[in-house]
C-alpha cells in the first residue's frame, strides 16, 4: 500500500511547481498538526526554490524516521542547493542528497 | 575474579558514518583499516589493541557507522548488536567512545545521547575540531562535558592530535555511566533529545549565523552539474585508465628487463637440464609474468584510494543514481560496485550499507562483473596483442575502458532482469547520502594501503602462483617423449593430454587445448592464466632466450593450429577477453557471496550462471564473428 503511494508521488512530481492544494495536505497530514501550519505558506521540500533557506515544519510519511535520524527534524533550517532527480540540501552544515520521494515527505515553510 | 581482571576490557567506537571512527581506530591501535571520505566504508566489526598510559591492555572495537539506534541496514545492525551484546562471541563493551564530527554536532550528538541513554560508560571524542574551527564554530568542551555528564576530548584523529588525551581519559576505573538529565517520561524522547542538543549547541558550539559558501560548495557547482558533472566523471575514469596504461610502462620495462637478466644469469650458471628448465621456464617466466603487472595494480589501488579519500565517491554515487535506477538499483549500490573494480570481496561486503534486501542481493550477484584487479594482467596481456604493439596508449586505454564498460553494462542489464524476477522490496530503500566536504587525501594511509595491496599481490605470486607454476611446468614436461621434438613433448606430457581432452570443449570458442588448460588453471586465480600461457607456449618454441612479456606476445602471435592457421586471430582474442570479463573465476568471492547472501544456493548459482554466461558469450562472439568473415 505504502509503495503504491510512493509510486503515485513519483509521477505527481512532474508538476512540482503546481500550487499546493489543500486536498493534498489533508491526505498527508495528521489533522492535529495541520492546524499548526499556515497552510498558504507550507510546501514540500520538492517545491521549495533552489537556493532558498526553509524551515522544516512537519515530517510525514514512511521515511520520516530515517529522515529524522539524518538530521531532518522539525524546526531546523535547510538550504535547498539543487533540485532534480535527487535533491541536495544543506542541513547543519552538512550536505545531503535525498530522493524526491523522501523530500516529498518533508513539509517546509520559507524563513522570514 | 582474577581472570576477569586480567582479561583486557573492551571499548567500542561508535558514531555517525564518516565521523572518523576508523581513522581514530587506526591511530589508537596502529592498524591500517580501510578509511575513506564517504559514509559506509566500514561494514564489519574490526578489533585491535591499544594500551592506556599505565600500560594496561585494551581491546578496541571499530563499529560500522550508524545514524541512530534504529538499524536500517545490515551494517548498522552489526553496530547495534555489539552495543547490546547480541553479536556472538562479543561481550557488551565496558566503555563506549562516541566519535562525533565537531563541525556537525547538531546531527551527531543525537546518536551520542541515545548511546548514553543505554547506560554504558561513555566518552565523547570530539573529532575534526580543526574543520569546526575553520567553519567558525566556537567549541566549549568543558561546558559540553558538564552538560552531558561524560568526559569530552577534543581531537583531530587524522593528525593524531588528542590521542594522548583520549588515552588519559581511558584510565581505570572507567567513568561511571552518566545520569541522563534530558529524558522525562511524559514526552516523546526524540523531541526532548532534539531540544537538549539544540540547547547544548547554543551553549557550547555556537555556529556563525550566516551560511558560508565553502570551497566544497564551489567545487560541487561544477562536479554535480547535470552536464559538466558527467563530463568530469567520464574524464576522471578515462584519466584513470590512461594513467594506468602509460605510467605503468616504465616500471614494467624495468621488471621485464630485470627478469630477463635473471634468466640469463641462471642460464649462464647452470647446465642444460631439467632443473634449469624448471627455474627458467617454470619459475621465472611463470611468476615473473605475473609480477610484471605489479605497477598497474599499484596504480589502480593508488587512484581508487585517492578517489575514496577525496570525497568524490559520494558525488559519483549521486550522479550515477539516475543510471542505476534504470537497472533497478540506486546510487547506494554504486559504492559497493565501484569497490568491486579493485576486488569483488570488499565490494560484496560493502553491500551491507544497502538497506533494501532485494536491492542488496542484486548488487551482490552482479558485483563480480565489475572487472577486478586480478583480471588486469590478463587484459594487459591480450589488449596489446589485439592492437599491435605500437598503437598509442590512448587507444589501448580506450579498449580497456570498453572492456570495463562491457562488463558493467551487462551487469546492469542482468540486474534489471533480476529485479524483475525478485520483485519489489517490502520497504523500498530511498536514495539518501551524505556528501562529505572534500578533504585532502590521507597520504600516509594511502601509501600504507597501496603497499599492503602490492605486498599481498607479490605474496600471492610467491606462493600460489609459484606453486602452480612449478606444477604446470612439471605437468607440461613429464612424462617425456622419446623423440626429442618439442611439439611431441608437450602433447605427450600430462598437460598435453589434459589439453587434448579440453580442446573439443573450447574449440568452438576459438581456443586451442593449451588455452583451454590455461583457462582451467585460472579458476585457481585469474592471474595464473598469464603464468600458464607463458609456460605452455614457451615449450613449443623450445628456446631459452629472453623471457620477457614482449617475447610471450611474440610467441602467441606466431602460434598456429596444426593446419597452419594462426590461433590468435583478433577474433579469438576478443572471444578470450569476453570469457574473462564474464567468468567468475574466484573461489573466495563465491565464499563471501555465500556468507553475505546467507545461502550457498546464491553463491553456487552465481558461479554456474556467470561461468555458463561467459562460455555462451564467447561462443556467440566467435561463431558469429566467423560467419561474418573476421
Amino acid at each position: 500500500m505504502t509503495l503504491y503511494f510512493i509510486r503515485q508521488a513519483k509521477f505527481a512530481d512532474f508538476s512540482s511547481c503546481k500550487p499546493f492544494s489543500s486536498a493534498d495536505l489533508s491526505f498527508r497530514m495528521i489533522p492535529a498538526h495541520a492546524a499548526d501550519l499556515e497552510i498558504d505558506s507550507a510546501m514540500t521540500l520538492n517545491q521549495a526554490k533552489v537556493g532558498c533557506d526553509v524551515q522544516i515544519r512537519l515530517l510525514n510519511g514512511p521515511g520520516c524516521e530515517r529522515l529524522r535520524d539524518l538530521g531532518f527534524c522539525e524546526q531546523l533550517q535547510v538550504r535547498k542547493i539543487a533540485g532534480g532527480r535527487n535533491l541536495i540540501c544543506s542541513i547543519c552544515g552538512t550536505r545531503m542528497a535525498i530522493s524526491r520521494e523522501l523530500a516529498e515527505q518533508v513539509l517546509v515553510s520559507p524563513v522570514v | 575474579m582474577t581472570l576477569s581482571a586480567e582479561a583486557p576490557s573492551t571499548i567500542a567506537l561508535i558514531g555517525n558514518p564518516n565521523a572518523g571512527k576508523t581513522t581514530l581506530f587506526n591511530a589508537l591501535t596502529g592498524a591500517n583499516q580501510r578509511v575513506g571520505n564517504y559514509a559506509g566504508v566500514t561494514v564489519a566489526v574490526k578489533s585491535g589493541e591499544t594500551y592506556t598510559p599505565h600500560g594496561r591492555k585494551l581491546r578496541v572495537l571499530d563499529l560500522p557507522g550508524c545514524y541512530s539506534l534504529r538499524a536500517n541496514s545490515p551494517d548498522e545492525k552489526v553496530a547495534l548488536d555489539v552495543l547490546s551484546g547480541l553479536l556472538p562471541g562479543e561481550p557488551i563493551p565496558d566503555l563506549v567512545i562516541c566519535v562525533v564530527d565537531a563541525s556537525n554536532l547538531e546531527r551527531h550528538l543525537q546518536l551520542a545521547l541515545q548511546v548514553i541513554e543505554l547506560g554504558l560508560p561513555c566518552i565523547l571524542a570530539l573529532n575534526m575540531v580543526d574543520v569546526a574551527e575553520r567553519a567558525g564554530l566556537r567549541l566549549d568542551p568543558t561546558k559540553m562535558a558538564e552538560e552531558l555528564g561524560i568526559p569530552v576530548v577534543p581531537m583531530q584523529a587524522n593528525a593524531k592530535r588528542g590521542i594522548v588525551e583520549l588515552k588519559q581519559a581511558l584510565r581505570f576505573p572507567f567513568p561511571a555511566a552518566a545520569k541522563v538529565s534530558w529524558v522525562n517520561d511524559d514526552e516523546n524522547p526524540e523531541a526532548t533529545r532534539r531540544a537538549f542538543v539544540a540547547q547544548l549547541c547554543e551553549l557550547a558550539a555556537r555556529r556563525p549565523e550566516t551560511h558560508q559558501q565553502t570551497l566544497s560548495d564551489k567545487i560541487d557547482v561544477v562536479l554535480l552539474h547535470p552536464i559538466y558533472g558527467w563530463l568530469s566523471l567520464l574524464g576522471v575514469f578515462f584519466t584513470l585508465f590512461w594513467a594506468i596504461f602509460s605510467f605503468a610502462q616504465i616500471p614494467m620495462a624495468w621488471i621485464s628487463s630485470g627478469q630477463s637478466m635473471l634468466s640469463g644469469w641462471v642460464e649462464s650458471l647452470m647446465e642444460v637440464g631439467d632443473l634449469r628448465s624448471l627455474i627458467v621456464d617454470g619459475i621465472i617466466s611463470g611468476v615473473g609474468g605475473v609480477v610484471t603487472f605489479l605497477p598497474q595494480i599499484v596504480l589502480l589501488f593508488l587512484f581508487i584510494g585517492l578517489l575514496e579519500s577525496s570525497g568524490y565517491m559520494a558525488r559519483a554515487a549521486y550522479l550515477m543514481d539516475g543510471v542505476m535506477a534504470k537497472a533497478g538499483l540506486s546510487g547506494k549500490s554504486f559504492l559497493p560496485l565501484f569497490s568491486s573494480y579493485a576486488c569483488a570481496i570488499p565490494g560484496v561486503m560493502a553491500t551491507r550499507t544497502i538497506g533494501a534486501a532485494k536491492e542488496r542481493l542484486t548488487t551482490i550477484l552482479i558485483a563480480p562483473w565489475m572487472s577486478c584487479s586480478a583480471r588486469l594482467p590478463v587484459y594487459f596481456l591480450i589488449v596489446p596483442l589485439l592492437l599491435h604493439e605500437n598503437e598509442g596508449t590512448w587507444k589501448q586505454a580506450l579498449v580497456l575502458f570498453g572492456i570495463y564498460a562491457l562488463g558493467t553494462a551487462t551487469a546492469f542489464g542482468v540486474a534489471r532482469l533480476l529485479r524483475g524476477q525478485l520483485g519489489e522490496d517490502i520497504t523500498p530503500g530511498h536514495f539518501l547520502l551524505e556528501l562529505p566536504p572534500y578533504r585532502k587525501p590521507q597520504w600516509s594511509y594511502i601509501f600504507r594501503h597501496v603497499l599492503e595491496r602490492a605486498y599481498s599481490f607479490v605474496q600471492k605470486a610467491g606462493t600460489l602462483i609459484l606453486g602452480l607454476s612449478i606444477l604446470l611446468w612439471a605437468m607440461s614436461t613429464y612424462p617425456k617423449s622419446l623423440t626429442g621434438n618439442s611439439v611431441d613433448a608437450l602433447s605427450f606430457s600430462v598437460m598435453g593430454r589434459i589439453g587434448a581432452i579440453i580442446e573439443p570443449v573450447v574449440k568452438p570458442l576459438g581456443f586451442d587445448g593449451r588455452m583451454g588448460t590455461a583457462i582451467l588453471t585460472s579458476f585457481a586465480a585469474r592471474e595464473v592464466f598469464v603464468s600458464s600461457m607463458a609456460i605452455l607456449y614457451r615449450i613449443e618454441e623450445g628456446d631459452n632466450e629472453e623471457t620477457t612479456r614482449q617475447q610471450l606476445r611474440d610467441q602467441l602471435a606466431v602460434a598456429k593450429w596444426p593446419d597452419g592457421r594462426r590461433i590468435f586471430t583478433p577474433l579469438s582474442l576478443v572471444s578470450l577477453l569476453v570469457f574473462f570479463i564474464y567468468a567468475l573465476q574466484c573461489l573466495p568471492t563465491v565464499a563471501v557471496v555465500v556468507r553475505e547472501s546467507g545461502s550457498w544456493r546464491w553463491g553456487l548459482g552465481q558461479f554456474l550462471f556467470m561461468t555458463g554466461f561467459a562460455y555462451t558469450a564467447s561462443l556467440i562472439v566467435f561463431q558469429v564473428g566467423k560467419l561474418m568473415g573476421f
